[in-house]
C-alpha cells in the first residue's frame, strides 16, 4: 500500500509547472476587461445607491459557511408572443421557471429549457405573466432594474409543485414596459421555505431572497439553489460594488410572516461570481458581543444599507440593540461605529424593521425613528391605513458615531420604508403612502397618481437625483410606481403585458 | 495626464500578466482537465480582474480567489461528464502524455473536500500564500484557517487511505 502521508506531503510539494499564455491572450483579456468595466460603469454608477435602499432586518453572526448548489438552466419566464402573453410555469423541483403558451393555453414545460431570459439593457422576450404581484424591486440602473413576485394563478401554476408561481421580469424603461425573466422554481414565502425579495448587483449578478437563497450568475437565465442557509432565514440582502451583504436570522415566524418573528442574527457577504456567502467577522466592544446582533428569544430586527461603487464603498448595519456596524465593501471586519437614536424594534412579515428605517446618502446616514404606532393600519401586513406615528428624523455625518435631529415627518402612517436621493431630497414610504422632502426638514405629502394605493407602500429607493421606485404593500395591485422628479409625484406601472 | 495615468495602468496590469500569467494557469492545470480549460480559467480571471483593476488592495490575492470560484465552477458543471468519461476510459491505456496519475487521485479527493476547506486548502497549499493572507482573502480568522487546513489534510489522508486500501 502507498505511504499516504508521503504521497500527500509529496503532492503539496510538487511544482506548479508555468503554462505560458497563448499568443494574442493578453490583449484579448484587455478587451474583453475594457467592454465589461464600460458595462459595468454603467450598470452600478446610478444603480449602488438604489439598490442599497431597501433595509431589512437582521441578527447574528453565524460562522457557518453558505454552500452553493448547482445553477439550473430555465426557459424564458413568459414564453408567449407579444399579443399572448404566457402564465408562469414550472418546469422541474430544481429548475429555473420557464413559461411557454400562449394566452389560450397554459404553458407548459417538462424539462428545463436553454436560453432562459435574463436581465438586459434593452426590453426583450415576451411579456411578463398576467396577474404579477410585485413584491420586491432592484435598480441597476436608473431605468434597468427587475421586480419579483407570484404571478399565474396561485396553486395552479404549471410543473411538478402547482404552488411554485414565483415569477421575475424585468424592464429597461424605467417600468414603462416589463419582459418576463427566467426565475428560481419556488414558491412565496412561507415560514422557511420560498422568496420574495430579489436585488441585483448588475446585469450578471443577482440574488432571490427571503427566506430562502437563490443566485444567478448569469443575469437570471439560471438560478442556483436553495443555498444550504444551516437553518438560518435570510432577512436582508444587499449589493454594490462586487459583493453582495445578507443578513440571516433565526427566526420562528410562520406562513407569509417568515421574518417576523426573529431573535439573533449574522451577517454574510458573497463575491460576485460566488455562491458562497462568508461570515463577515464582527469586531466588537467587549461588553456588546453577547447582545448587539440579538437576544435569544426576543423578537427584534436589524437593517442593512451599502454605498458605493466598483471601487470601494461602506455598508452600514442597524442592529437589534440599536448600534450601528460600519465595514468595508471588501469582506473585511465590521466595527461599532456608534450608538442610534433608536432600536429598529419589531419586524414586518418580510423583516424591515417597524421601529426605524435606515437610509445612506453621500454624504450622511439617515434614520427615521417611529414609535406609538395607533390605528386601524398594520405595517406587518401592509394593510389598513390612517395610523398615527410619532416620527423623528435624524442625520449622522459621522458615519453612525453622531446624531442629530433634522426633523418631525408628518404623523399620518406607519413608516416602513426611508431613502435619500443625492441632492439631499428625503422620501419616506409609509402604510398611507409617500411623504417627501427637499432636504429633510420639511416635509409635504408625495402626489400619487390616482391617489395612494390602500395599504400605502412597503419599500421607496431613489437611484438617481430625481428617479427611484416604490412597491405598493398590496402586492395585487400588479404594479410598482416610479418617480421622475426626484420623489415629488410618483406614478403607478403596471407589471404584467 | 489622464492618458498617461492610462498608459501607466496598462503598463502595470501587462507586467502582472506577464508575471502571473504562467503561474497562475500552471495552477489551475493542476486541478482541471486539459489545457485549454486551464487557459480559459487563467484568461477569465485575469479579464475580472482587469476589469475591476482600480480599488484592489491585493490584485493576486482577487486572481487566485476568482480562479478558485471558477475552478469549483467547472467541476460542478463538468462532474457528470468527467464521470461517464472516466467509466467509457476504465480500460483504456492511461495518457503517457501529463501528469502523474497521484494528481489525478489527490485532485478527485480536494474536489470532495467541503467547500469551506476546499478554499482555504487551494489558497494555501496549492497558490502558496500564507495563512494570514489566506484569513484575509477568507475573511476569516487565522485560527479558524489553521484548523480548517489541518482538517483537510486529516480528510485527505483518510480518503486517500481508504481510496487505496
Amino acid at each position: 500500500m502507498t505511504d499516504r502521508h508521503d504521497e500527500i506531503e509529496d503532492w503539496l510539494g510538487s511544482e506548479v509547472h508555468p503554462l505560458a499564455p497563448p499568443p494574442g491572450t493578453f490583449e484579448r483579456v484587455q478587451r474583453r476587461a475594457r467592454r465589461r468595466k464600460t458595462n459595468q460603469l454603467l450598470v452600478t454608477a446610478a444603480g449602488a445607491v438604489v439598490v442599497i435602499a431597501g433595509a431589512v432586518l437582521a441578527p447574528t453572526v453565524v460562522p457557518t459557511l453558505l454552500t452553493g448548489s448547482s445553477h439550473h438552466t430555465g426557459g424564458p419566464l413568459a414564453g408567449g408572443t407579444s399579443s399572448t402573453p404566457a402564465r408562469p410555469t414550472s418546469t422541474s423541483a430544481s429548475a429555473s421557471h420557464s413559461a411557454h403558451g400562449s394566452s389560450s393555453t397554459p404553458a407548459t414545460s417538462s424539462s428545463p429549457v436553454s436560453g432562459g431570459t435574463g436581465l438586459s439593457m434593452s426590453t426583450s422576450g415576451a411579456p411578463a405573466p398576467p396577474n404579477f404581484q410585485p413584491t420586491s424591486i432592484t435598480m441597476v440602473t436608473a431605468s434597468v432594474g427587475a421586480v419579483i413576485g407570484q404571478a399565474g394563478t396561485p396553486g395552479q401554476c404549471t410543473g411538478p409543485v402547482p404552488a411554485d408561481c414565483t415569477s421575475l421580469a424585468g424592464t429597461s424603461t424605467d417600468g414603462n414596459s416589463w419582459y418576463g425573466i427566467s426565475a428560481p422554481v419556488v414558491g412565496a414565502p412561507r415560514g422557511t421555505t420560498g422568496t420574495g425579495q430579489l436585488r441585483f448587483l448588475n446585469l450578471t449578478y443577482g440574488w432571490a431572497y427571503g427566506p430562502q437563497l437563490y443566485s444567478t450568475s448569469d443575469g437570471g437565465k439560471t438560478w442556483g439553489g436553495p443555498e444550504d442557509t444551516h437553518g438560518l432565514r435570510v432577512t436582508d440582502l444587499e449589493t454594490a460594488g462586487s459583493r453582495a451583504f445578507a443578513l440571516l436570522g433565526n427566526c420562528q415566524g410562520t406562513g407569509a410572516s417568515y421574518a417576523a418573528d426573529c431573535s439573533t442574527f449574522s451577517l454574510y457577504s458573497a463575491a460576485e461570481g460566488s455562491t458562497t456567502l462568508q461570515p463577515v467577522p464582527l469586531d466588537l466592544p467587549a461588553g456588546q458581543r453577547a447582545t448587539v446582533m440579538g437576544t435569544a428569544g426576543v423578537a427584534s430586527s436589524a437593517t442593512l444599507v451599502l454605498t458605493g461603487g466598483p471601487s470601494g464603498g461602506t455598508g452600514y448595519l442597524l442592529a437589534p440593540s440599536g448600534a450601528i456596524l460600519s465595514g468595508s465593501l471588501t469582506g473585511s471586519p465590521w466595527k461599532y461605529a456608534g450608538q442610534a437614536p433608536c432600536t429598529p424594534g419589531a419586524a414586518s412579515a418580510s423583516g424591515t424593521p417597524l421601529g426605524a428605517q435606515l437610509a445612506a446618502g453621500n454624504t450622511r446616514l439617515l434614520i427615521n425613528c417611529a414609535s406609538g404606532a395607533s390605528g386601524t393600519g398594520n405595517a406587518r401586513t401592509g394593510t389598513g391605513g390612517g395610523t398615527q406615528q410619532v416620527k423623528k428624523l435624524f442625520e449622522s455625518t459621522s458615519g453612525g458615531a453622531h446624531w442629530t435631529k433634522v426633523s418631525q415627518p408628518p404623523a399620518g402612517g406607519q413608516a416602513t420604508s426611508l431613502a435619500t436621493a443625492s441632492q439631499n431630497q428625503v422620501v419616506l414610504a409609509t402604510t398611507t403612502g409617500i411623504e417627501y422632502s427637499p432636504d429633510g426638514t420639511t416635509w409635504r405629502p408625495a402626489t400619487i397618481s390616482g391617489g395612494a394605493p390602500a395599504g400605502g407602500f412597503r419599500y421607496v429607493g431613489m437611484t438617481s437625483a430625481t428617479q427611484g421606485v416604490a412597491v405598493p404593500a398590496n402586492a395585487r395591485l400588479g404594479e410598482v410606481f416610479v418617480t421622475t422628479d426626484g420623489g415629488q409625484t410618483w406614478t403607478a406601472k403596471p407589471i404584467a403585458g | 495626464m489622464a492618458a498617461r495615468l492610462r498608459t501607466a495602468d496598462q503598463q502595470a496590469a501587462e507586467d502582472l500578466f506577464n508575471a502571473c500569467y504562467p503561474r497562475l494557469a500552471g495552477w489551475v492545470r493542476r486541478l482541471v482537465d486539459d489545457d485549454e480549460t486551464a487557459h480559459e480559467i487563467a484568461s477569465e480571471a485575469f479579464t475580472r480582474l482587469l476589469a475591476r483593476w482600480t480599488g484592489l488592495d491585493s490584485p493576486q490575492s482577487y486572481l487566485y480567489m476568482i480562479a478558485t470560484n471558477l475552478v469549483r465552477d467547472h467541476w460542478r458543471k463538468s462532474g457528470r461528464e468527467r464521470k461517464a468519461i472516466r467509466t467509457m476510459t476504465a480500460g483504456a491505456p492511461a495518457d503517457p502524455a501529463y501528469h502523474p496519475a497521484q494528481d489525478v487521485d489527490v485532485r478527485a479527493l480536494i474536489e470532495q473536500l467541503p467547500t469551506r476547506l476546499r478554499s482555504a486548502f487551494l489558497l494555501h497549499y496549492y497558490a502558496g500564500f500564507g495563512v494570514r493572507e489566506v484569513a484575509t482573502m477568507l475573511g476569516r480568522p487565522e485560527g479558524t484557517v489553521k484548523a480548517d487546513l489541518y482538517h483537510a489534510r486529516a480528510r485527505l489522508k483518510a480518503a486517500l487511505g481508504d481510496a487505496r486500501d
